[in-house]
């Protein structure tokens, strides 16, 4: 396993792109604290009024709500968009450029070939897991007023939630590349896709059914991390990860994993 | 003497459209074995199949007399079609990532690239090279792992003579090292030059297999010319000659096995007609290779 590692190591390190775009993410990972304060003080300075509540109090920023409120940002596809692009194009390259084939005429084989690349998924999904846990974790200890050491691990669940969202992204992005093969094609599929499932939603609800849309992935996953912010004008939401979701998501891991390997197994490469 | 590649019926079809079409050889080891055949003739498709990237419709193939896995591999050194590296990386780096998938502990780069003559372009990206250089890293590529079996598709297509020159004298030292070569090639000159078995393939189906010294000496051609005159009802009437055929000079005469020029002159002697010029020319490949072709539309 350490050796597929350092084979997809040694294909990404001097290549550029892959580089910028995880830099890129990691930029706007730690830009959404940053941003969510200016756009507070942004409201406190225009004199919003919240019933004469000062927003800089609205505790956003501060633990243990800051776990659900920052997973939240993250996992929407604007940002998971830039691992998912790092994603098609390391894996797109490897058919444009038929470098599949020869890896395999060297002496890997197909699942070997899968196995390294869902390899680097967990790494990247870790990577990025580890630059949100930080990330949250720094802004919690800065912001929070009255810091209470039993809060600050309360409701890290969701930092789990979000390392498996980005596992169930990517790994649909690789599902997608294998399936499509061109990069550009792919990306603006992988974006189209939650709309997708959007227009889905709205047409199940329409025929009354729409306690189907909780089986779609990308709404499956989106269900483990809940909207939290209706919580600041006291409306009652899901403050912790619910298991359901959690395993649906899990099941279309396993399910594309299986229909890659499907598909690779069986094409000529 | 031990098999190298043993194919046992392998069809491959694509659709309705067969590309490989139950065949079967061998390939011995220490030998330098051409596949010849037009393009679209199946030998690229078969290269494929043994080397595990295209599936197979049926049929079986043995490496060393074992069920083909990875491993196996790991031990050839092949390149299919074209040259296929990471452009954005360099020689040295594309050899690295060979290596790691060859499992190779210590890999020798500078020298397989000192042999293919690289070494002084070792650092810049291989999307700079020209596309003889590209052809010369993928040999280094497949030397790389010192192999006991090279396979080689089309290793001189796309270059100048003297590359075409370079990339065979190359073979030919490797072939002197022991190693087993199995050389695909639409060019018959190049296969006559360095291969020492080869078969024929066409439409995916194998025509001719055999030892490339047993086509070049066992028949042979000769021209006749006579000052003047149409001597063919008589060059006909030779019972040593399987085939006459009308040239712009004269006539070429195809000779039964153990009949030379000799045997002709008599004969044609003892019909009355001297000749002006008569020469002995051993068939080339090329031209077996086009009967061989025509004669299988005929089949």
């Amino acid at each position: 396993m350490l050796k597929l590692l350092r084979l997809d190591y040694l294909k990404v390190k001097n290549y550029r792109p892959f580089w910028v775009l995880n830099i890129l993410y990691m930029f706007l990972v730690v830009s959404v604290p940053i941003s969510l304060l200016e756009f507070l003080k942004w409201l406190k300075m225009k004199g919003a009024e919240f019933e004469g509540f000062d927003p800089m109090k609205i505790p956003i920023l501060f633990f243990p709500d800051i776990w659900q409120n920052i997973t939240y940002f993250y996992t929407l596809p604007i940002f998971l968009i830039f691992l998912g692009i790092v994603v098609i194009i390391t894996i797109s390259n490897e058919f444009s450029y038929k470098t599949v084939r020869q890896n395999i005429i060297d002496g890997l084989d197909r699942t070997d070939f899968i196995k390294s690349k869902l390899l680097m998924i967990g790494v990247l999904a870790l990577a990025s897991t580890l630059v949100v846990f930080v990330t949250c974790l720094i802004s919690g200890l800065i912001y929070t007023p009255d810091l209470d050491m039993g809060d600050v691990f309360n409701g890290m669940e969701f930092i789990f939630a979000y390392f498996l969202y980005v596992i169930l992204y990517l790994v649909l992005a690789f599902l997608l590349t294998v399936y499509l093969r061109r990069s550009a094609l792919t990306i603006f599929l992988l974006m189209l896709y939650r709309p997708i499932e959007g227009v889905l939603i709205a047409i199940a609800t329409k025929y009354d059914v729409d306690f189907i849309t909780d089986y779609l992935p990308l709404q499956a996953a989106s269900r483990m991390i809940e909207v939290p912010f209706p919580r600041y004008w006291f409306q009652e939401i899901t403050d912790y990860v619910p298991l359901v979701p959690t395993l649906v998501v899990c099941a279309y891991i396993v399910l594309f994993v299986y229909l890659i390997s499907l598909r690779l197994k069986k094409s000529d490469l | 003497m031990e098999t190298v590649l043993r194919i046992e019926h392998l069809v491959k079809k694509y659709g309705r459209i067969t590309a490989v079409n139950d065949l079967s050889l061998e390939v011995p080891a220490g030998t330098v074995f051409g596949i010849l055949g037009p393009n679209g003739s199946g030998k690229t498709t078969t290269l494929g199949i043994i080397l595990d990237v295209i599936n197979r419709t049926g049929g079986e193939y043995y490496w060393f007399e074992k069920k083909p896995d990875k491993s196996i591999r790991k031990r050839i050194g092949a390149i299919l079609e074209t040259p296929i590296f990471y452009p954005y990386l360099t020689a040295v780096q594309n050899l690295k990532i060979v290596a790691q998938i060859k499992d190779l502990p210590d890999p020798d780069i500078n020298g397989v690239l000192k042999k293919v003559e690289l070494y002084d372009r070792r650092h810049d990206r291989f999307k700079t090279y020209s596309l003889g250089m590209k052809q010369r890293l993928s040999i280094a590529s497949a030397l790389l792992c010192n192999p006991d079996v090279m396979i080689l598709d089309e290793p001189t297509n796309g270059l100048d003579p003297q590359g075409i020159a370079e990339i065979r004298e190359l073979i030919k030292q490797i072939a002197l090292d022991g190693k087993t070569i199995i050389l695909a090639s639409h060019l018959l000159d190049e296969v006559q030059k360095v291969c020492t078995d080869f078969c024929v393939l066409k439409q995916g189906s194998m025509i001719y297999s055999g030892k490339v010294e047993d086509v070049s000496s066992g028949v042979a051609m000769v021209e006749v010319r006579v000052p003047s005159g149409d001597i063919g009802e008589v060059l006909s009437g030779f019972e040593g000659a399987t085939k006459v055929e009308r040239d712009i000079h004269g006539y070429l005469v195809t000779m039964q096995p153990e009949k030379s020029a000799v045997d002709l002159n008599k004969y044609l002697f003892e019909q009355g007609i001297t000749v002006s010029h008569l020469l002995t020319q051993k068939k080339s490949l090329e031209k077996q290779f086009l009967e061989l072709l025509a004669e299988s539309d005929h089949a």
